[in-house]
């Protein structure tokens, strides 16, 4: 059944061949145009349904339900940019243990009192040093172009981290790079 | 007519500065940081090149053929008198050459250490000289270890922050700091020369402490034990010999060799002949993670795979490359044959040389150990097992097969043989799987590779929306349990994260395979 719903999520990407900087451009822009205080707002709910309906304190939540949760969340404003900027946050919680490992998540956990505050600032560190790459390989203006191809060539090389390095990012899939960087630039000043 | 001495001196300039031009010592900001001693070492190596070249190059005397133009193209002419630089232009340019490879070469750093090498020479040797220790430094104060966070504590101390409650409770901080019982430090006495020390006096110290030591002992025990331990030496001495002519001559420290059924995907060329064959390190340095292949790249795949899991830096701790021979054009029986006639299979191709000397350096290191016990001393390691330094494995591209293991005696060691028959090597979408299960299988003993699993039939689209979360369980869609749909997608093969799977795979291979393995 769990390889049905993959293959369903596959296929449904897989039909035609994408203009994948296309599509992180319009991540981008959807995800500047929700402004500090919208993205901080969708995160949050999007974070308490994961939680909620996902069962994601247990585990990484699961793509299909995360999918039904955000278009129950952007069904309100209905327009396609909430649920790209809804597909950026998900790709996010979905990839928490590859930025975080669990030893600082346990650390946070035991320190704080917010500890989604506590991991979003955690995360926004990592990122940081995610974006950090993005600029030293540098490239043209595109920039959505330019997190593309950093996405899609990184993983060809091995990038092995020391536990808890928070200046280290580890390989990461295209799609979760993709996401960390799309809601770094895209949520800065 | 422009003397030949005249063109030759332009282009010398003018290649020599170039390259000083682009090794940068030419820039202004490069220039301007030399200190006064850089200047005075580039100076000197300048003026003393110009002079060696001066000797035969003779700047006054104008050149005896010259470089003319004609309708034809330039043309050497002799006997005539040239148009010539005059001898002191010659040297200014030929000097602005050497000077800039002076720049080049000798900066800041290199007057330096000129400079120091006559004091690192005068320093005295710590092999000849008792230096003296520098005072140990104190330890350093280990830092305060944070106070251990416990569960559910945050809010607790928050409140007593506040001030609503008196006390922390069990959340109060616990620290328990083991003392480290201090090393003894024993006193170790020099014997060697003294900074301070005359040298007649350290001669004559040297003297006498060795008379001392031939009059403590008992000269008849002293020679009785000499004897006994020269007659077993000689006992061993050819164990001791060969041990020695292995050490020299480079013998293979294992030898590990599969035969496989394809051609070679690197045929000898003429040129190898001369420069000698590309070395392994350089074949497998730098491999692509997942390339794409050819219809007609079977054997490269297997390279390719063989390399990845064995000698990739990327996933870890290696093997060594010098140590495995790939057998390539090898008939898909070969193993058969092997087990039916290992001498003569190994002898006729090419293998036999590399399994006996590792046999024969094995066996010398086991009689150096029993030498060493015999003389009293500690022993070295064993060596390892011959079938951890030697290994010997077929790759057959015929019909489908298990992996299967033999025995062979070869100069009464026994050798274990290992063969796997596949029905094909497929080199698109999800082919090159099947190579790296097959080789793991065969290799480190693991599980049969496993059939390829049929995917289930594709459901309709639900929707082009969250493409970035639709592509995220390609992270856990691992090929090598299973999910190998993505890799017949080109357009999911260019997002997959093959480095991740990949990983995973090679590292669970080397750890069981490398624990098998061990080299003399």
């Amino acid at each position: 059944m769990k390889a049905a719903i993959v293959l369903a999520l596959l296929a449904a990407v897989a039909v035609a061949a994408p203009d994948r900087a296309a599509s992180v451009r319009d991540a981008l822009a959807a995800v500047r145009a929700l402004g500090s205080d919208g993205r901080a707002a969708l995160d949050r709910d999007l974070y308490a349904a994961a939680r909620a309906k996902c069962r994601a304190d247990a585990a990484p939540p699961a793509a299909d339900c995360l999918i039904d949760a955000a278009r129950a969340i952007c069904k309100g404003d209905g327009d396609a940019a909430c649920a790209a900027a809804a597909d950026v946050i998900a790709t996010n919680l979905r990839a928490v243990d590859d930025f975080v490992d669990e030893t600082t998540r346990a650390r946070l956990v035991r320190g704080s009192t917010d500890y989604h505050a506590a991991l979003a600032a955690e995360l926004h560190r990592r990122y940081a040093a995610l974006a950090t790459e993005l600029v030293l390989a540098g490239g043209t203006g595109d920039e959505a172009a330019a997190i593309d191809r950093l996405c899609r060539e990184r993983d060809r090389a091995i990038h092995a981290c020391a536990p808890g390095d928070a200046a280290c990012v580890p390989s990461l899939p295209w799609s979760r790079c993709i996401a960390a960087l799309v809601w770094f630039v895209g949520g800065a000043p | 007519m422009i003397g030949l001495k005249s063109i030759s001196a332009i282009a010398i300039a003018a290649l020599l500065v170039g390259i000083g031009a682009a090794k940068g010592a030419l820039g202004a900001t490069y220039l301007a940081h030399q200190s006064a001693l850089s200047w005075l070492a580039v100076a000197l190596v300048a003026t003393l090149a110009l002079g060696l070249v001066g000797i035969g190059w003779r700047f006054d005397v104008r050149s005896r053929a010259a470089l003319a133009l004609r309708r034809t193209g330039p043309v050497v002419v002799e006997g005539r008198a040239p148009r010539e630089l005059p001898g002191a232009i010659q040297r200014v340019l030929v000097l602005a050459g050497f000077a800039s490879i002076a720049l080049a070469g000798l900066g800041n750093h290199a007057a330096a250490r000129m400079i120091e090498l006559r004091t690192e020479l005068a320093k005295p040797s710590p092999s000849t000289y008792c230096l003296p220790h520098e005072a140990a430094a104190p330890a350093a104060q280990a830092p305060e270890a944070p106070p251990v966070d416990q569960a559910g504590c945050a809010l607790v101390k928050r409140a007593f922050a506040l001030g609503y409650a008196k006390s922390l409770g069990s959340c109060a901080p616990t620290t328990i700091i083991p003392v480290a019982a201090a090393p003894v430090a024993k006193p170790e006495v020099c014997t060697r020369r003294q900074l301070d020390e005359p040298y007649l006096h350290y001669a004559f110290r040297r003297i006498a402490g060795a008379a001392a030591a031939a009059t403590s002992v008992d000269p008849l025990d002293a020679a009785e034990h000499r004897i006994d331990d020269v007659r077993a030496h000689l006992d061993y001495l050819d164990g001791l010999l060969a041990d020695v002519h292995h050490a020299i001559t480079g013998s293979p420290h294992a030898a590990h060799h599969l035969w496989v059924s394809l051609p070679d995907p690197h045929p000898g060329k003429l040129s190898e002949r001369f420069t000698g064959a590309p070395r392994c390190s350089q074949r497998y340095a730098d491999l692509p993670l997942w390339p794409r292949w050819r219809d007609d790249q079977r054997a490269e795949l297997v390279e390719h795979v063989l390399g990845q899991l064995l000698f990739a830096t990327r996933f870890g701790s290696t093997a060594s490359c010098s140590d495995y021979t790939i057998h390539w054009d090898a008939p898909p029986d070969a193993c058969a044959k092997l087990v039916a006639d290992p001498q003569g299979f190994l002898d006729r191709d090419g293998a036999l040389t590399s399994v006996r000397a590792v046999l024969d350096r094995r066996r010398r290191q086991i009689q150096i150990g029993e030498l060493e016990q015999l003389l009293g001393r500690t022993p070295p390691p064993a060596p390892p097992p011959v079938q951890a330094v030697i290994s010997l494995q077929c790759l057959a591209i015929d019909h489908a097969g298990s992996p299967t293991a033999a025995t062979v005696k070869l100069d009464g060691d026994e050798l274990t043989v290992r063969d796997l028959h596949v029905a094909a090597v497929r080199t698109t979408a999800d082919g090159p799987i099947d190579v790296y299960l097959a080789l793991a299988a065969l290799l480190a003993g693991t599980d049969v590779p496993r059939a390829r699993q049929a995917p289930p039939a594709a459901p309709a689209p639900a929707g082009e929306d969250f493409a970035l979360t639709r592509l995220d369980p390609l992270a856990d869609a691992d090929p090598f349990s299973g999910a190998r749909w993505p890799l017949e997608r080109p357009e999911l093969v260019d997002v997959f994260p093959f480095e991740r799977h990949l990983h995973a795979f090679v590292d669970a291979f080397r750890r069981r395979y490398l624990a098998q393995r061990g080299r003399l």
